[in-house]
């Protein structure tokens, strides 16, 4: 049983990477919790990520669905896929400007009382699961068309 | 070796006046002679290839060894951001940190005030989350300091001018060792950085005709106007020479054109709906009153207002390796031999250049804040270098003795960074800043903290959490310049003591190390009954005290 999860892992090149960036999160928060306690260290590892790179990333998928690889010379790739450090770098960007921007509507369309942290979270939660869908769904597409 | 020259006396002439504009007259002859030698060796290495069309195939073993530059550059890039952290502490950066801390606090309170302050809309989830507010902005600024590469990256693969690895690691090999680049981040220009990172990554979104260009334009625009501003001119220029470029040749603008022009008009209309009150706040004052250039401005504001970051002549020599790659780069461009299968290659190397030009002028002129377009004025020779320079590794590659030459060369680079980084010393020591934290603790809540220097002006203000008095910034300040300069080099020791009086409460006098024993105001301080000193930077003065002895 166990061999065959790992030689699905194996092979499944987008299953190993989420396998690969969950045990680096699961260090990350490890090695918070000897510092600050395991649940501010999960709260701040997982937060973060809410804030600083889940949102680009799904967003990134919806505008560049296709991905290439660092030496992937083809003309399709130059202008519609992206490889992995360009879609990191532009998942971080995108994190930044979409989480300001929760922020800024919670403020200046809701009032200064609804900017509460909960409020937040369910914004984002929100805001993740639907850029998560479209993303998926924008992937999808692509695939068949291709 | 003369075929080459005689082939492109042109750009030879022209490369050599650009050469000789860039050697400093401050710098020893023998510097000068081995920088032309260095520079005409690199125009014929280059030029060369180019004339032989030598580059057009990358080998498996070339594409393993930009794999391991990368792994080099990324490397040394870490080791050259997180160096002053371990050896200086926790603030080991430059003059905007306290500012920054300072503002975190006010966070709430500023989102409250005024609704313009853009940067702080990131802070509010980590305040909750009860993360300190020196490991929120030393954090998220390491954070920025990764996107640039990433976006230097971004940029560079998205001109696709040779093979796209080769052209996206040497431009973050070049970021990674550049001198000005490394100074930014010493300088702590929080706002500054990260929409630097938003400026690059607008201009490949661009050229990739992806709407969210205008969502990093609009938001990069609206954290901090003046990055924005030259790209702005630079866009206006290259729309009209690429309409008069299409008139005379009677073709119809590129998409490409076309694209940018809605996403301007776009960014412009979300910019001034949503940024309209921050621009006028952060560019308002100081331009309606003085104007644009920097010789109307008064002499005590000069300084400030140059931007507070490296002047041009440090610029040059810190950029000396890098300038005749970038020269050759231009020329390249300007000769038509560059060659690239995207057919909008052209254009986008046009805007870079457009940019570049208006970055010059903007850094070389005395406009306000000059001295920070140096800043972006490097990113984009880096960018024009980065083309020439992977010619010059992939021609070097071919043979042992290039690899030799190639291996001293990159060591070279990395080294006149390193010593850099090694000897770049922090504004205030972790002594001191202990001090000034210590002040905190002694001092009771309305007690008044000074600092005597401008410098130390931010540190004192977010470290010892009271209201302080300083050189003209914060309006617990009582005195107007004249006074201050009497403070500073008067003769007068009873002048000070009635300068000082003219405060209510007790005084913590910060005095750090930049002011030396022999300055007269320190002597005083030092010598005077009325002052106790709390530690070794620091005294405490009580007008009141005074006032009755």
């Amino acid at each position: 049983m166990l061999f065959r999860i790992l030689n699905h892992l194996s092979t499944h090149k987008q299953i190993r990477s989420w396998f690969i960036f969950a045990i680096i999160t699961i260090v990350v928060i490890a090695i918070g919790a000897l510092k600050i306690g395991v649940v501010r260290s999960f709260n701040l590892v997982v937060g973060s990520l809410f804030i600083l790179f889940f949102p680009g990333w799904f967003l990134s998928f919806i505008t560049f669905p296709m991905s290439d690889g660092l030496n992937d010379e083809s003309e399709l790739s130059s202008r519609r896929a992206l490889d992995i450090i360009e879609r990191c770098t532009l998942a971080v960007a995108l994190s930044i400007i979409i989480s300001s921007i929760i922020v800024f509507v919670l403020y200046n369309f809701l009032g200064s009382s609804k900017l509460t942290p909960i409020n937040f979270i369910v914004a984002a939660v929100f805001l993740n699961s639907i850029l998560f869908a479209v993303a998926t769904l924008r992937k999808k597409r692509v695939k068949l068309c291709v | 070796m003369r075929s080459i020259f005689r082939s492109s006396a042109v750009p030879l002439i022209l490369y050599c006046i650009m050469i000789g504009l860039i050697i400093s007259s401050h710098i020893e002859l023998w510097f000068k002679i081995s920088f032309v030698m260095y520079a005409i060796f690199i125009f014929y290495m280059i030029w060369g290839a180019v004339l032989e069309h030598t580059n057009s195939n990358i080998s498996q073993r070339n594409f393993k060894f930009f794999y391991y530059l990368l792994g080099g550059a990324v490397v040394f890039f870490i080791v050259t951001r997180l160096y002053m952290f371990v050896r200086f502490g926790m603030a080991p950066l430059g003059y905007d940190t306290g500012f920054y801390l300072e503002s975190i606090k006010e966070t709430f309170s500023s989102l409250g005030y005024s609704k313009s302050a853009v940067r702080a809309y990131l802070w509010v989830p980590f305040v909750w989350l009860r993360v300190p507010n020196v490991y929120i902005l030393h954090g998220l600024y390491i954070l920025f300091q990764f996107l640039t590469v990433g976006s230097v990256y971004i940029l560079a693969r998205s001109f696709h001018a040779s093979s796209r690895i080769v052209y996206g690691v040497v431009a973050v090999f070049l970021y990674a060792v550049s001198i000005p680049q490394f100074l930014a981040f010493w300088w702590m220009f929080y706002q500054m950085e990260l929409a630097v990172a938003l400026l690059l990554i607008t201009i490949a979104l661009m050229h990739r005709r992806s709407v969210l260009a205008v969502m990093t334009g609009a938001f990069g625009a609206a954290i901090h106007p003046p990055t924005f501003l030259p790209f702005g001119i630079a866009l206006v220029l290259f729309l009209i020479l690429q309409s008069v470029r299409s008139l005379f040749q009677r073709k119809k603008l590129e998409k490409e054109t076309i694209f940018i022009l809605g996403l301007g008009l776009a960014a412009f209309i979300l910019v001034k709906r949503f940024g309209g009150d921050f621009i006028a706040w952060y560019l308002g004052g100081s331009v309606t009153e003085y104007g644009w250039f920097l010789t109307n401005f008064p002499e005590h504001l000069k300084q400030m207002y140059t931007g507070l970051y490296i002047n041009f002549e440090i610029f040059r020599l810190a950029n000396i390796y890098l300038l005749p790659f970038s020269g050759i780069g231009v020329l390249l461009f300007l000769f038509g031999k560059l060659r690239s299968k995207e057919p909008t290659f052209v254009s986008r190397l046009l805007l870079a250049l457009v940019l570049l030009v208006v970055l010059f002028i903007a850094s070389y002129f005395p406009f306000i804040y000059h001295n920070r377009f140096l800043i972006i004025l490097d990113l984009m020779l880096i960018i024009f270098a980065v083309y020439p320079f992977s010619i010059f590794i992939l021609r070097l590659l071919k043979n042992t003795e290039g690899q030799v030459m190639l291996f001293l060369l990159l060591l070279g680079f990395v080294l006149f960074n390193g010593f850099m980084v090694w000897n770049q010393k922090p504004q205030v020591y972790p002594d001191e800043l202990a001090e000034i934290r210590a002040i905190d603790v002694v001092a009771s809540p309305s007690d008044y903290a000074m600092a005597t220097e401008s410098v130390y002006t931010p540190w004192v203000k977010a470290f010892s959490n009271r209201a302080t008095i300083d050189p003209g910034f914060f309006p617990t300040n009582q005195w107007d310049y004249e006074m201050w300069k009497e403070f500073w080099k008067g003769e007068s020791n009873d002048r000070r003591h009635e300068l000082l009086q003219m405060y209510d409460r007790p005084i913590y006098i910060f005095v750090g190390k930049i002011v030396s024993n022999d300055i007269p105001y320190r002597r005083f301080i030092v010598s005077d009954p009325h002052f106790s000193q709390i530690s070794p930077h620091v005294w405490r003065y009580d007008p009141n005290l005074a006032r009755t002895q």
